[in-house]
């Protein structure tokens, strides 16, 4: 004989009475999670203000000593691990409101010389003798545009923001042209005013692309690898991102210059954070451009403010 | 009825969906038309326009589109354009309102608060029809020719001056277009806003291209600066990028470039200007002296200037080869010398060689080029103090220079003998080790610096030969002598008052030959000649110029005397026989050799009147008045202060060597003359009653009228030379001033025989029997002169009466002068020129019987003199010695032999 069984309610019902309050519970703590922005605590080590006049980007060598790339004056301003003039490179005969500077550990000084259209290397061993290396350009189009240039992980190369061409080039330390990536556009392998770069440390390419609000990662062959960030004001998007720098824990942080502020991925895109104080307060600036990384210090170029900060991360 | 999961699953999505770090906001994009606005007009983001910010940006609830920050953000050097523009140096202003300098038209919108933003002039949607991006993109409207710029800036133009615009006579060098400059769009000969100025990009303040060093004024005005290394011959500006000061007392501090080195727009503004300052900053009158107040002294007293005066009136000529430019009602200003760019070159900055530059002005003064007071000629190699020399600076400098002068008359002469003294100026030269050491004006010279003053007028009959002195006050240039009129407003004679040490020869506007010229009367800078005419000397001395055809006027008496120089006095003329200008002999500026120098100066005249001079038949003779003794009282004649306060007589006291009259008025007759007692160049007639022998001897003067005025009582009886007292005076008939017999007395009458004292035979030489004073003889006897009556101290007199008592009874000696122990004789007690002693007055004009209390005998002298010695026996010696009646009656000794009476010798 069949057993009638007691009558019930429908168990998707009564899964959804039973989850509904907790989903609910569960988006408001992820919303209260998102109002309680996640910072990258800091603190201001150093500041040099100095004669700089719109800087663009600045570099740091193996013994802490600091390049800032004063543009406007056709200057590199050296200066030592506490602040103190160390002496200059270029010059007016030698560079043309450049834009964008990498520092090797080894002191090696490569400079993405905007006006001159060319690279300028100033050698570690021989830094007031510096090498010119022209970027080739393709025919028919308009002359190259460096304003951003790293040394390739593999000696004796360099990669290249052709900013006016919206392409990413490499050379060899002959100039001569190793690949090229980019065309002006929106998609994968296209670029919108690329401007400065970084590499990780497998050999990744991170170019932030102005107007398309953008990381795009290119391996170190030139292909695509992905995106980082989007468009927008809300944390991890980004509005006018300028400034590009991955540490040695493989995060990538790049400077807004309309936000004043410079947000903090992973390598892979994820949103990490935002730099800010020691109380967990986010930390404005005014039109931060370049930056570089050496051990738990940032180095951040403030353009409109015509000062170079350093801030020192707080552990962890 | 059964809920669908659908929407609960739709709501677990979304709220995951929302969590976040839930995946990657990456990806290729699609065009977004809300992003791609967005990326300017922030305000637009959904955030902001529901009302809310983000983590990362707070609430936006303004346009921000056109914001400084947000072109910025883009404009920074990340976007090729905005490389050599927005990103690079300077940019016009934003984030301010706008001054009321300029005006903003509609057509250009400011921020919400009222703040100048680049959206003002730009906008990305505007200006379709330009075609060209480096000039319009992103411009609100076209700016072909800058008239955009205009459009704000047009406000201030119509009220002010400002650098020429839509004009131009040359094409805009290239060079000015290789810093950045726009051509014109209509022209490209005209100069237009952006020629100089850039909105973005400027190097410079202001937002011109570059201005360092004024490397932008000097692109087009490549004229208006010299290579400071170039020879001299180039220099033709005003130095540029000098160090220079602004004088702290002025009211503005000139810009300055670096090292506080002068740029153009030190001296020029560009914009703005007042229309009478021509691009200035300041007016042109003034505004040398900002940098150069050292060279101005508008404050100074005339005398003490040390440059050239400026903002005084001046004629300036009217044509050739230089005419000065002048300012406001015809006054003299830096300009009027100076130019500031293409000046003469090598000069400082002189529109013209600077001799020509001051022979514009001072064309009359110019004569001196090629006479001995122009350098070149005299003394080429000399130097002024601020080592200038006439050979390359032209024969100005030498002594005068337009600034930092060393004295008045922009005096550039080193070491002034006198300070601020004109003549002392010229003795610079003209003394000794100086460059006219041989001019020099010796020990006695003219003297300068003196004032003008007691100079009596002049008769008509001098100013009618144009004589005179000139005007003391107020004098005008055209004057014949001009004075110095010394700050303290006295007039002073002065070298230049005779000389005009730009003229060689007076009367003739000609330059000199350019050869070293002796001088003479008719030249040697005079203003007037000398020698010829005595005009120069007779403007001042015209009372002296009565000298004139007398007997003293040398070429009439002795033509050809000469005087020290060697000139005969037809040569040197009326005045140069005796008196030269400098160097002179002795005082009076003396001409005449003279062998010694004394203290008075009569021995001027007897270098002349001696036996062995030229006028040898006009001497003094052995006995004449004395010269240099103290006169008591205050005649009206002119004495010599020999001591403080101690008056002497000199030959000048009673003779006017000038004027042959008495009258002071007339001029010789050209004819030697022989003279008499109204003429011989006496100050006053000694005729008659001899009023020039009374000024000084009143006391004697009383004798007028009385028994001992021969004119009364013997006008017939003569002197020695023969004159009847009628022709004389009241003194002649006893009295000579020169060729005298005897010093004492200066008699000139008869005496008596030797054998008494002088004084007695001056009295016997008339009271004897055949002379005019017969009718009053001494007919007994004299006082005795030795011992008598046992008296055997005759002269004990003085030892009861001294000179300076109130009554004084003389005593002389045997010469007849007046001592102080001495005889008694006849004046001892008789006063020859006083009737009466107790009416000293002139007598009644008639012959008076005399008594024994008047006669001519001294006051008191029974009682005083007499009883002195005699006593009670004084009327009984008396008696005896006077009354031959009395005598005879007294038993005593013989009285005097008639020997005594013996003739008079003539």
């Amino acid at each position: 004989m069949r057993k009638t069984m007691p009558s019930r309610k429908p168990l998707p019902r009564r899964l959804l009475l039973a989850l509904g309050p907790t989903l609910l519970l569960f988006a408001l703590v992820c919303q209260a999670q998102e109002n309680r922005l996640n910072t990258i605590a800091c603190r201001q080590a150093l500041v040099i203000t100095d004669q700089l006049r719109l800087p663009s980007d600045v570099g740091v060598d193996g013994r802490g000593r600091i390049y800032i790339l004063d543009g406007t004056a056709s200057v590199v301003r050296i200066y030592d691990r506490l602040g103190m003039p160390a002496g200059t490179l270029g010059g007016a005969s030698v560079l043309r409101e450049p834009l964008g500077i990498d520092v090797s550990a080894g002191g090696d000084v490569l400079v993405a010389d905007s006006g001159n259209r060319r690279l300028v290397l100033f050698p570690a061993d021989h830094i007031n003798s510096p090498r010119f290396i022209t970027i080739p350009a393709p025919p028919g189009t308009p002359p190259p545009d460096p304003t951003d240039a790293v040394f390739g992980l593999q000696p004796g190369t360099f990669h290249v923001v052709d900013n006016d061409n919206h392409r990413i080039v490499t050379l060899d330390q002959n100039g001569s042209l190793l690949w090229s990536t980019g065309i002006m556009g929106r998609n994968r392998e296209e670029f919108r005013f690329p401007f400065m770069l970084d590499l990780d440390g497998e050999g990744n390419i991170y170019i932030v692309e102005v107007i398309n609000t953008r990381v795009q990662v290119l391996t170190a062959n030139g292909t695509y690898s992905r995106f980082i960030g989007d468009w927008g004001i809300e944390p991890g998007q980004l509005f006018r991102p300028k400034g590009v720098a991955v540490s040695d824990r493989n995060e990538v942080f790049v400077s807004d210059s309309y936000l004043g502020v410079i947000q903090v991925f992973s390598r892979e895109g994820r949103f990490l954070g935002v730099v800010g104080d020691e109380d967990g307060n986010l930390l404005k600036f005014t039109t931060p451009v370049g930056m570089t990384l050496a051990g738990n210090r940032l180095f951040l170029i403030e353009m409109w403010n015509n000062r170079l900060l350093v801030l020192e991360r707080i552990a962890p | 009825m059964r809920s669908s999961p659908v929407p609960f699953l739709a709501l677990l999505l979304l709220l995951l969906a929302a969590c976040p770090g839930a995946a990657p906001a990456a990806g290729n994009l699609t065009q977004n038309s809300s992003r791609e606005c967005a990326i300017c007009h922030f305000r637009w983001i959904d955030q902001f326009v529901q009302g809310h910010g983000t983590a990362l940006a707070e609430y936006e609830k303004e346009d921000v589109a056109g914001d400084e920050l947000m072109c910025f953000s883009c404009h920074d050097g990340s976007t090729e354009d905005s490389r050599s523009k927005v990103w690079l140096l300077d940019m016009h202003k934003t984030g301010m309102k706008p001054s009321d300098k300029v005006k903003i038209p509609k057509l250009f919108p400011l921020s919400h608060d009222g703040k100048m933003m680049c959206a003002t002039c730009h906008s990305a949607h505007s200006n379709p029809t330009d075609t060209s991006i480096e000039r319009s993109i992103f411009l609100r409207i076209t700016n072909n020719d800058s008239i955009m710029c205009e459009m704000c800036h047009v406000a201030q133009l119509p009220k002010m001056e400002n650098h020429p615009l839509h004009a131009g006579k040359n094409p805009l060098p290239d060079r000015i277009f290789a810093e950045g400059a726009t051509r014109s769009f209509t022209d490209p000969k005209h100069v237009i806003c952006e020629s100089c100025h850039t909105p973005h990009a400027g190097v410079e303040k202001n937002l011109v291209y570059t201005m360092t060093a004024s490397a932008l004024c000097l692109i087009c005005h490549a004229d208006k600066i010299d290579d400071p290394a170039g020879p001299p011959s180039q220099q033709v500006n005003h130095p540029l990028h000098v160090e220079f000061k602004t004088d702290p007392s002025r009211e503005i501090t000139l810009a300055a470039g670096e090292k506080h080195s002068l740029q153009c727009l030190s001296c020029h503004k560009v914009h703005l200007h007042a229309k009478e300052t021509k691009a200035l900053v300041a007016k042109k009158e003034v505004l040398c002296g900002y940098c150069h107040p050292d060279k101005e002294n508008r404050e100074q007293p005339p005398a003490t200037r040390a440059n050239h005066p400026v903002a005084v009136a001046f004629k300036a000529p009217s044509g050739g080869d230089f005419v000065p430019a002048t300012g406001e009602n015809n006054t003299v200003q830096c300009y009027s010398c100076h130019a500031t760019h293409q000046h003469a070159p090598a000069t400082k900055g002189l529109p013209a060689p600077r001799d020509v530059l001051c022979a514009g002005c001072h064309a009359d003064r110019y004569l001196v080029e090629g006479t001995d007071h122009d350098f070149r000629v005299t003394a080429p190699t000399d130097i002024n103090m601020l080592e200038q020399g006439s050979s390359q600076f032209g024969p100005c400098v030498t002594c005068h220079v337009p600034h930092k002068a060393g004295g008045p008359y922009l005096w550039s002469r080193q070491n002034p003998k006198a300070e601020l003294t004109p003549s002392g100026l010229c003795l610079s030269c003209h003394q000794e080790k100086g460059p006219a050491e041989k001019k020099g004006v010796g020990l006695h010279s003219h003297p300068v610096s003196v004032e003008l003053k007691n100079v009596p007028p002049l008769p008509p009959s001098l100013t009618a030969l144009g004589l005179g002195l000139p005007t003391a006050q107020g004098q005008e240039a055209d004057m014949p002598l001009p004075l110095y009129v010394h700050p303290d407003g006295r007039s002073l004679v002065e070298c230049h008052t005779c000389h005009d040490p730009h003229q060689w020869q007076p009367g003739r506007k000609q330059k000199g030959q350019g050869s070293n010229v002796e001088g003479d009367g008719a030249s040697s800078f005079l203003r007037q000649q000398v020698g010829v005419a005595e005009n120069l000397c007779a403007s001042c001395h015209a009372d002296q110029f009565l000298v004139e055809g007398t007997d003293h006027d040398l070429r009439i008496t002795a033509r050809e005397e000469t005087n020290a120089a060697g000139k005969k006095a037809g040569e040197a003329g009326v005045c140069g026989a005796c008196h030269v200008p400098h160097n002179g002999q002795g005082p009076m500026l003396w001409a005449k050799p003279l062998s010694e120098e004394r203290e008075s100066h009569s021995f001027l005249c007897l270098s002349c009147h001696r036996k062995e001079g030229v006028a040898g038949k006009k001497t003094l003779g052995e006995y004449s008045h004395r010269v240099g003794t103290p006169v008591q009282g205050t005649p009206n004649l002119p004495l010599a202060e020999r001591n403080k306060d101690q008056w002497v007589t000199e030959c000048a006291t009673c003779h006017n060597p000038h004027s042959w009259l008495p009258d002071g008025k007339t001029r010789g007759s050209g004819e030697n003359t022989e003279g008499d007692d109204a003429s011989s160049f006496l100050r006053k007639s000694s005729q008659g009653r001899a009023e020039l022998c009374l000024e000084c001897h009143k006391q004697q003067g009383n004798v007028v009228g009385t028994d001992h005025d021969l004119r009364i009582t013997a006008p017939d009886a003569t002197d020695r030379q023969g004159k009847t007292a009628a022709q004389g005076s009241v003194c002649s008939p006893c009295h000579a001033v020169h060729n005298a017999l005897n010093q004492g007395g200066l008699w000139n009458g008869p005496v008596a025989a030797p054998g008494k004292d002088f004084m007695a035979r001056a009295c016997y030489g008339c009271h004897r029997p055949e002379a005019s004073g017969k009718d009053k003889l001494v007919e007994v006897a004299g006082h005795p002169e030795r011992f008598y009556f046992g008296y055997h101290q005759p002269y004990t007199i003085s030892e009861h009466y001294r000179l300076g008592d109130q009554i004084e009874y003389p005593l002389f000696d045997a010469a007849g002068n007046r001592t102080a122990k001495g005889e008694i004789t006849c004046p001892t007690c008789h006063d020859p020129h006083i009737w009466h002693p107790d009416r000293v007055e002139p007598g009644p004009g008639k012959n008076v019987e005399g008594t024994p209390v008047d006669s001519f005998l001294r006051k008191d002298i029974r009682n005083d003199l007499c009883y002195a010695c005699h006593g009670l026996k004084t009327l009984f010696l008396y008696r005896y010695y006077h009354v031959d009646k009395e005598r005879r009656k007294m038993i005593g000794h013989s009285p005097p032999t008639r020997s005594f009476f013996e003739p008079v010798s003539k």
